[in-house]
């Protein structure tokens, strides 16, 4: 098997079972929804980020890297977002409010950069990824803490107001949509003033 | 821990399982210095774990 193969295989290996989780905690359509989220805001950050030349994956297509990305990130961000809402206690029925929510994604935006303290130096040292600037945290920059908080946070925040609203699932899909758009640009924003400023 | 107790953690576990591989490929791949940070995201499942026994303890 070569490093792409192990390596898609194991994002795989992790995201189904959070999948299934998914699935059994909040039923298909919900987890549906979950994963539009997941998958629309990582995909489109990650595509900005390889075009621009900030980093590379290396040895992988973009084909590649848009199915690597768009599992990987469920695999990322949903212990996150389950660790949250366990020690905050919103695991019960009833429907969380907007400063819940907010204050949910937060915490989930800090535990994906608490892993990803450990995660991206050991990518960097295997090679997986290559940053075209080298930064302080084992050659990692601090750009890209800023982009994983501001990610899981957009994620988590956009699909829970989402999914707390009294609305139809075609309804929901669209609000998830557009939150998709202002998390997307939200991380792009930030990314901009990262390079501009320099870190 | 009943069957469905255990469905409920499956992400905290698999999020071990992440770490844990990281860990061996830090292991086998010469990069020994990385290891220690590891404890860095098990303080979370350290920090999951007593929340979990304290709320189970006070049932």
């Amino acid at each position: 098997m070569t490093d792409t193969t192990i390596t898609l295989a194991l994002v795989i290996l992790f995201s189904v079972p959070m999948i299934y989780h998914s699935y059994r905690l909040r039923g298909a359509k919900r987890t549906l929804i979950l994963l539009l989220n997941i998958v629309g805001i990582a995909v489109i950050v990650e595509l900005i980020g390889v075009t621009s030349g900030a980093y590379t994956y290396t040895g992988q297509t973009l084909v590649l890297v848009t199915i690597f990305v768009g599992i990987g990130w469920i695999a990322n961000t949903y212990p996150a977002m389950h660790i949250s809402l366990y020690l905050l206690n919103l695991y019960n029925n009833k429907r969380i409010k907007p400063q819940e929510a907010l204050v949910v994604a937060i915490l989930s935006g800090c535990f994906g950069v608490i892993y990803d303290l450990f995660m991206d130096p050991v990518a960097v040292a295997l090679g997986t990824w290559v940053w075209a600037k080298e930064g302080p945290w084992y050659g990692v920059p601090l750009s890209n803490f800023i982009g994983w908080f501001l990610i899981i946070f957009s994620i988590v925040f956009g699909y829970t107001l989402v999914d707390n609203k009294n609305a139809s699932i075609p309804k929901k899909a669209l609000l998830s949509i557009i939150s998709i758009v202002l998390g997307s640009a939200l991380v792009y924003s930030a990314m901009k003033i990262c390079a501009y400023i320099g870190i | 821990m009943q069957r469905s107790d255990l469905e409920f953690h499956i992400p905290v576990i698999i999020f071990f399982v992440m770490i844990m591989v990281h860990v061996y490929f830090c292991a086998i791949y010469d990069l020994v210095d990385l290891i220690p940070l590891a404890i860095l995201p098990l303080s979370l499942i350290i920090l999951y774990g007593l929340t979990y026994y304290m709320r189970r303890a006070s049932k």
